[in-house]
């Protein structure tokens, strides 16, 4: 019944944007997909599988995978990259020593042909902590000056305070109407 | 003074003084009369005379007595000057006599005198301390009334105090009342005030409740003619239409009318050229008598006709083209303008509905004034009230104060009356007590006047009992002297009798002396000769004494010898001391060497580990299972099988999660899954295009279930 309701909303055209959280164990993507759905900040465990939440935000309705970021279940995320719409890819500004990490695994998924027309979108998460990443820090780390033919863009924020969130989405859904 | 004395010893002794002075002067008659008898005794009696001169002058109310009395005994030695033996025998019989009598007399005065003395002593002490009992007793009185006197002082000080304190205390009330007063006629000011700005505020009010209801009445006024006016503007518009249409009608119609009257012209014109044309033809027509060729030229003339008549027709046309042309334009401009009214009409309108609008601001301004004064009647109300309920407060708190006052004035009055009267009471108690103590004073007075007199009394009673010592002094010396004589003979006769028997005591005690010389001197044979002894063993130790130290000093020699020995190896002792303490320094720094190569060690090893992590697992892992089954006991291998395991774990976990949630979602979600769990199952591509496939025919309507194969190699279950 559920599969009718939804291949009736899919024959209306009303489909549901798929959006993917990614990012390394511990940068906050459970956080910020509770964040974004239900407003509060929620106590959290490390994910080992996914979290699927779907979240309204100015009339748009996404469907928003938060996949779990350890290290031996990353190989997975390219399992879940077929029909996403963006990625919002979550870096822990004040994790200086695994940025290299979080870069390289950025550039892997980057390079995955399902994900050529996915917008991204990089959180520098963890602002609110002490001697964290810059912005511009964050940026040059990952590399995202030879980022190119992807439309991205960066943003600074703090899922604990909620701070950044709102533009991040802002943006987002701006640049997913503005596709379609 | 003395008559009592005497008296007092009359009632002690039991007989008159008198008499026993008499009987005293009696002995002492006797005692001259001996002297003069004896001769050798002269130089005693001489110095008994002078004394009795001396009591003579001493105890003045008494010589009249004693020379009576001499003058009655001593005539009876006068007369027996020439005395024979028997009378010398008699003499001294009696004289025996009278010196017995006269130590008995001697000891019973020396005893009577000796009580009469102890009692006078008890007694003048028992006085004594009776006077000093009774002075100490008016003393600690005196200091008592005196410390009274104080205490009195100083109760009359602190009335004092008390009395002028109740006097600012009345002077504080009087500036109390004062204030209150004051207060009172602030308050009722303040009253008046507020009742006039009550009042004056309430006029504001009325005024603009007024000036409310006339606006009210205005804005009724305004919004009646408004309505009225709207009926009248929709009247007016519907006019003005009617209007335009009658106008636009009749323009149309004129037009129209002036189109058909040019019409009517032209084809007036048309007809009489044709008419003109065919009267010519008619005439033409009428003279058969014309030629062809005449014809033709007329047929060419009619034809020149015609063709004129067309190019008439034309230029006509193309006037009329051009007259089209205009009045299209006129048209044009006219639907300009009338473009222009409507878009000025709709300004009108707009402008007619912001001057609605402002009305009905002005009308919501005007009800929210109203409202706004409304609040602020409410409010004036309110601080009306509170300004009522802060009067009556005012006015409550006044009475307060008033009966506060009113008490406080009662308690000071209370306070005055109760320290007046402690005034009056500790006046009387003052003047009481100061009664009390000029009685006290007189009393005490009159206890050292009496003090005085029996000090008095008692001086004379002392220089009494000084007579009586005197008297009793000059006897004992008497007696003393008779004593004296009388043991000098005894110690004559006692010495002579010592002599004796101490010349044979010296005998006897030479002679012991000489037994003890004797015994001594076998003694001090015995010692020399243990001496003699002695000296023999003193000499035999002696030169046991040089051995002994010829010995000794040998052994010095060798002790000396040690002691240079010891200080060598104390000297050896230090060098070597040095040697340790500088190897110990030497093994000290070897051990921070050592520590510091230790940490350098384990750092290498640290930054080792850390190079090889990455490798050394995959390395192992890879090398896990030829290595788990060479050597199963080797760490390395036990602790990638650990990671491995945690690997596993995690796997397991990740493998779980997603199942469930593809088990549990709808197919739609599920669709998603697909590839996870084919990854995760490690399934063929063959295998997960079935899993598609089958979930895209679970939710499509139609379609053909997929092919799952029959038999042992089948993929579902078949149907039921």
């Amino acid at each position: 019944m559920g599969g009718l309701l939804s291949y009736f909303r899919n024959l209306l055209g009303n489909r549901e944007m798929r959006i993917l959280i990614l990012g390394l164990d511990g940068a906050g993507k459970t956080t910020i997909l509770y964040r974004l759905q239900v407003g509060e900040v929620v106590t959290t465990i490390p994910t080992i599988g996914f979290n699927v939440e779907q979240v309204t935000y100015k009339n748009l309705k996404f469907q928003v995978w938060d996949l779990g970021g350890q290290t031996s279940i990353r190989p997975y995320w390219r399992c879940y990259y077929s029909n996403t719409d963006a990625i919002i890819y979550v870096v822990d500004s004040a994790d200086r020593d695994r940025i290299g990490i979080s870069k390289d695994e950025l550039i892997l998924m980057l390079q995955e042909e399902e994900l050529q027309g996915a917008i991204l979108v990089v959180l520098a998460n963890k602002q609110d902590m002490a001697g964290c990443l810059s912005v511009a820090e964050v940026h040059q780390a990952l590399g995202l000056d030879a980022l190119k033919n992807r439309t991205f863009q960066i943003f600074k924020t703090s899922a604990t305070k909620g701070e950044g969130l709102d533009q991040a989405m802002d943006w987002l859904s701006n640049a997913l109407q503005s596709r379609k | 003074m003395f008559a009592t004395l005497k008296n007092k010893i009359r009632e002690e002794i039991g007989s008159d003084v008198s008499t026993v002075i008499r009987n005293a002067g009696s002995i002492r008659a006797i005692n001259s009369k001996h002297a003069s008898q004896t001769g050798s005794t002269s130089s005693v009696s001489g110095s008994q005379v002078s004394l009795d001169g001396l009591r003579e002058e001493s105890a003045s109310p008494l010589p009249s007595v004693s020379s009576k009395g001499e003058n009655s005994l001593e005539p009876k030695p006068n007369d027996g000057i020439q005395l024979t033996t028997k009378d010398m025998k008699k003499l001294e019989n009696k004289e025996d006599e009278w010196r017995k009598r006269l130590a008995k007399k001697e000891a019973e005065i020396l005893k009577r005198m000796e009580k009469q003395e102890e009692e006078w002593k008890v007694r003048l002490l028992e006085k004594e301390k009776e006077w000093k009992k009774v002075v100490e007793k008016q003393e600690k009185e005196k200091r008592k009334l005196q410390e009274e006197i104080k205490k009195i002082e100083i109760a009359k000080q602190s009335l004092e105090h008390a009395l002028k304190d109740a006097e600012e205390y009345k002077k504080k009330l009087y500036s109390f009342q004062e204030d209150a007063e004051q207060l009172e006629g602030f308050q009722t000011q303040e009253m008046a005030k507020v009742k006039h700005l009550l009042l004056a505020k309430e006029q504001e009010v009325d005024e603009k409740t007024y000036h409310l209801k006339a606006a009210t009445a205005e804005i009724e006024s305004l919004k009646t003619e408004v309505s009225r006016l709207r009926r009248y503007e929709d009247e007016l518009n519907d006019i003005q239409d009617e209007m335009e249409k009658m106008r636009h009608s009749t323009q149309r119609e004129r037009s129209q009318l002036s189109c058909q009257l040019a019409q009517t012209e032209e084809e007036v014109r048309h007809l009489k050229d044709k008419v003109f044309v065919l009267e010519q033809r008619i005439a033409l027509e009428t003279n058969d008598q014309v030629t062809v060729d005449e014809r033709i030229a007329d047929l060419m003339r009619e034809r020149t006709l015609l063709e004129r008549k067309l190019e008439e027709a034309h230029l006509h046309l193309s006037d009329i083209k051009t007259s089209w042309s205009g009045k299209i334009s006129s048209l044009e401009t006219q639907v300009g303008r009338l473009s222009r009214k409507v878009g000025e009409e709709g300004l009108e309108r707009r402008q007619v509905e912001q001057e609605k609008e402002k009305l009905k601001q002005r009308i919501k301004q005007l009800e929210a004034e109203i409202e706004v004064n409304n609040i602020v009647i409410a409010t004036k109300d309110a601080k009306l009230l509170r300004m009522t309920e802060d009067i009556d407060e005012m006015a409550t708190e006044l009475k307060e104060l008033r009966a506060n006052v009113d008490d406080e004035v009662e308690e000071f009055k209370r306070q005055i009356e109760s320290s007046s009267k402690q005034i009056t009471q500790l006046k009387s108690d003052l003047e009481n007590t100061t009664s009390k103590l000029s009685a006290v004073t007189n009393e005490l007075a009159n206890l050292r006047l009496s003090l005085e007199k029996e000090q008095s009394s008692n001086s004379s009673l002392r220089l009494e009992l000084a007579c009586l010592q005197e008297i009793l002094e000059s006897e004992r010396s008497t007696a003393a002297e008779l004593q004296i004589s009388f043991e000098r003979e005894k110690d004559e006769k006692d010495a002579a009798l010592l002599r004796n028997a101490q010349v044979s005591q010296d005998i006897e005690i030479v002679k012991q002396e000489n037994r003890q010389q004797e015994i001594e001197n076998m003694e001090l044979q015995n010692r020399v000769e243990n001496l003699e002894d002695h000296l023999v063993g003193k000499a035999k130790e002696v030169e046991q004494a040089a051995v002994t130290l010829k010995q000794f000093e040998q052994k010095v020699a060798k002790l000396e010898e040690a002691e240079r020995n010891r200080e060598k190896m104390e000297r050896n002792e230090r060098i070597l001391k040095s040697n340790l303490l500088d190897l110990e320094e030497q093994l000290s720094e070897k051990n921070k060497t050592i520590k510091v190569l230790q940490q350098r060690l384990a750092d290498m090893k640290k930054t080792l580990q850390r190079e090889l992590k990455i490798p050394s697992s995959s390395l192992d892992s890879d090398a896990e299972a030829s290595a788990a089954i060479l050597n199963p006991s080797s760490s390395k291998t036990v602790t990638a099988k650990h990671n491995n395991s945690r690997e596993d774990d995690v796997n397991f976990k990740y493998l779980k999660h997603v199942l469930i949630k593809f088990l549990t979602s709808r197919e739609y979600e599920a669709l998603h899954l697909t590839r996870a769990v084919a990854t995760l199952l490690h399934f063929s591509p063959e295998e997960e295009r079935l899993l598609q496939e089958t979930l895209e025919w679970k939710m499509s309507w139609f379609g053909t279930r997929p092919n799952l194969g029959f038999g042992q190699t089948a993929k579902a279950i078949p149907p039921s």
